[in-house]
């Protein structure tokens, strides 16, 4: 099944609500805590939710070579927001993901998690923190040595003692949750398509139960109907998780149907100095209106001067 | 149209005067300096970056025990499925050698009989242990490389570090294990079949006394030349896990990066056995004369 029929599409969200209470993670903040719908909120959320951001970064350049790639950014996420971050290809937005979860450390600058600083960890302690994100690579990045199963169990075999019966239990009912069933389990990542592979990509990196999602261009590459079950499944497990997500992407279907706050990037190399790399930060509402002709150009999808700047 | 290619044109020109500049002859001489300082630099880093690779892996290896279900796959895929291309490589080798040498043994009257001790002192001491850690280079070193240049490419590492693994313990640890672990066991198998091919050509092919073949091997053959051998062979295969690992995890520049990964570790580490070898000769050779002195 490359595709998914329209029934199992309806399928997958409709289990997902089913299950809603029986895997809340335990010790997690839930909804309760906050004000009702606080989290769902399209709007001002920044203001709305008291809790001090989860995740800060605070003056961040990272450099390669002679090519600077991000540059003072200066951003604060406050937890359960679903954050989405967009901007042209090469504006340094998979970098931003990977220094967010600490994989490339910034050349200056710092990124609180928590209030902890995240690139001051040693590195035991840093490996422990990234616990604490789920991150969905942009081709999946599943273990193609392994078949779906052992990859969505690895996280369970790494850090748990849990017996084979408890693994597979938690596995299938996580796969199930993103609409596989238990014919994928035998499948290696090179038999899967696209979509599927993402899935299981979702599935792998929800498997420990993280406090902060990051997606790379989770529907890059994906046909319209795969694309928006991807999206829906990131909406669900935004709602269903109370996690913290950010999602990378230049899929304006995306942008509206799942952030709660956009963030747009510009390339560092056609900035002025001293101007902000991030050119606009709003809601979706607000990008729809943004007068700025750049973002304006990015919303529309037009090619503007691009043709003749010989890029 | 005109318009692009107006626009496109600055860049060039731009590097016309950079050039003219660098054609004067002081302007040569500060470029030569510049590269070689440059090369030089670059020498220095890969070094300390492989030094620095081989710590994180050996305090990996002591630091925690090896990762669930990684250490049997790489043990078969490095150890078992070396047997028959080593094995192969071992039988011919000693039967060439039988072939080569035999041809100048028989010009003097008597020596017929030392064939045995020249064919299989090379094989144990030299052959046996070059011969299993090249094939080994060629054949797990550079697969090696590929396979984690290709996870590199393709984010498994990054994956690995997301899941709170590291890689080095999870990848690097196990594939070294085996490649240390198991060299000195194929060592074993290459100067087997060595010394059978020699015997084989030797006393059924050019007739010579197979008392005689075995009694003069036995003589000047001890336990010290195969233990220098194996010694040897046990590096050789540290140095191959390194060399091929690092290749892989420094590796960048898409599918081309692979391939060159995959040649580089192969590339480098024959000329590290090379090296290694003729330094640990120097050195079991100074050992072994401090141990028995002459005289």
């Amino acid at each position: 099944m490359s595709t998914p029929t329209p029934a199992e599409r309806q399928e997958a969200p409709a289990r997902l609500e089913s299950r809603a209470e029986a895997v809340r993670a335990p010790g997690e903040p839930g909804l309760d805590a906050l004000p009702a719908g606080a989290a769902a909120a399209p709007s001002a959320q920044g203001n709305r939710l008291e809790t001090k951001p989860v995740l800060r970064l605070e003056n961040v350049s990272v450099q390669f070579g002679p090519q600077a790639v991000l540059r003072d950014i200066d951003l604060a996420i406050p937890r359960e927001q679903s954050v989405a971050v967009i901007g042209e290809s090469g504006c340094g937005k998979t970098v931003f993901l990977k220094v967010l979860v600490g994989l490339i450390p910034p050349g200056r600058g710092r990124v609180w998690l928590d209030g902890v600083e995240l690139h001051a960890l040693p590195e035991q302690e840093l490996v422990k923190q990234r616990l604490r994100f789920g991150f969905v690579f942009q081709a999946a990045a599943l273990f193609d040595s392994m078949s779906v199963y052992e990859n969505v169990a690895f996280p369970l075999r790494q850090h748990t003692d849990l017996d084979e019966a408890t693994i597979r239990q938690r596995v299938l009912q996580q796969l199930a949750e993103i609409g596989l069933g238990e014919e994928v389990l035998a499948k290696y990542p090179a038999e899967l398509s696209g979509g599927m592979r993402k899935r299981v990509g979702l599935a792998r990196a929800l498997m420990l139960r993280p406090e902060i999602m990051l997606y790379d261009e989770p529907t890059a590459g994906l046909d319209p109907v795969m694309a928006d079950v991807i999206n829906a499944l990131i909406k669900q497990t935004h709602e269903r998780y109370h996690v913290t997500s950010v999602v990378v992407t230049h899929d304006l279907k995306t942008v509206r149907l799942v952030a709660q706050r956009v963030v747009m990037l510009y390339p560092v190399r056609r900035l002025a100095a001293g101007e902000s790399q991030i050119i606009f930060d709003g809601t979706v509402e607000e990008l729809e209106q943004a007068q700025d002709p750049r973002v304006r150009q990015f919303v529309l999808g037009q090619a503007g001067e691009y043709l003749y700047r010989g890029e | 149209m005109s318009e692009v290619s107006q626009i496109t044109k600055p860049p060039a020109v731009t590097a016309l005067p950079d050039q003219g500049r660098r054609s004067e002859l002081s302007g040569q001489a500060a470029g030569f300096w510049a590269e070689l300082g440059q090369s030089v630099k670059a020498f220095v880093v890969l070094w300390g970056d492989a030094a620095e690779f081989t710590w994180r892996t050996l305090r990996w290896m002591v630091a925690r025990r090896p990762c669930r279900g990684t250490i049997l796959p790489n043990f078969h895929q490095i150890g078992v499925r070396s047997v028959p291309v080593i094995g192969t490589t071992g039988l011919f080798i000693g039967m060439v050698l039988a072939v080569q040498t035999y041809a100048e043994f028989t010009r003097f009257p008597g020596m017929k009989s030392w064939l045995g001790a020249a064919i299989n002192a090379s094989v144990i001491r030299e052959l046996g242990p070059v011969l299993a850690a090249t094939m080994l280079a060629g054949r797990v070193g550079s697969a090696l490389a590929a396979e984690l240049a290709a996870m590199r490419i393709t984010e498994q590492m990054d994956a690995l570090w997301c899941l709170g693994v590291n890689p080095v313990h999870y990848l690097v640890v196990p594939r070294f294990l085996a490649c240390v672990m198991l060299i000195p066991l194929l060592t074993v198998l290459a100067d087997f079949m060595g010394v059978l091919g020699g015997a084989l050509i030797s006393t059924q092919f050019f007739g010579i006394e197979s008392f005689e073949y075995w009694r003069v091997s036995q003589e000047k053959i001890g336990l010290w030349d195969i233990f220098c051998g194996l010694t040897k062979s046990a590096v050789f295969g540290a140095a191959i896990a390194i060399i091929s690992c690092h290749r892989g995890f420094t590796s960048s520049g898409g599918a081309e990066g692979v391939g060159r990964a995959a040649t580089d570790a192969f590339v480098v580490s024959f000329v590290a056995i090379l090296i290694l070898d003729f330094l640990l000769g120097l050195f079991f050779n100074g050992l072994s004369a401090m141990i028995w002195p002459r005289g």
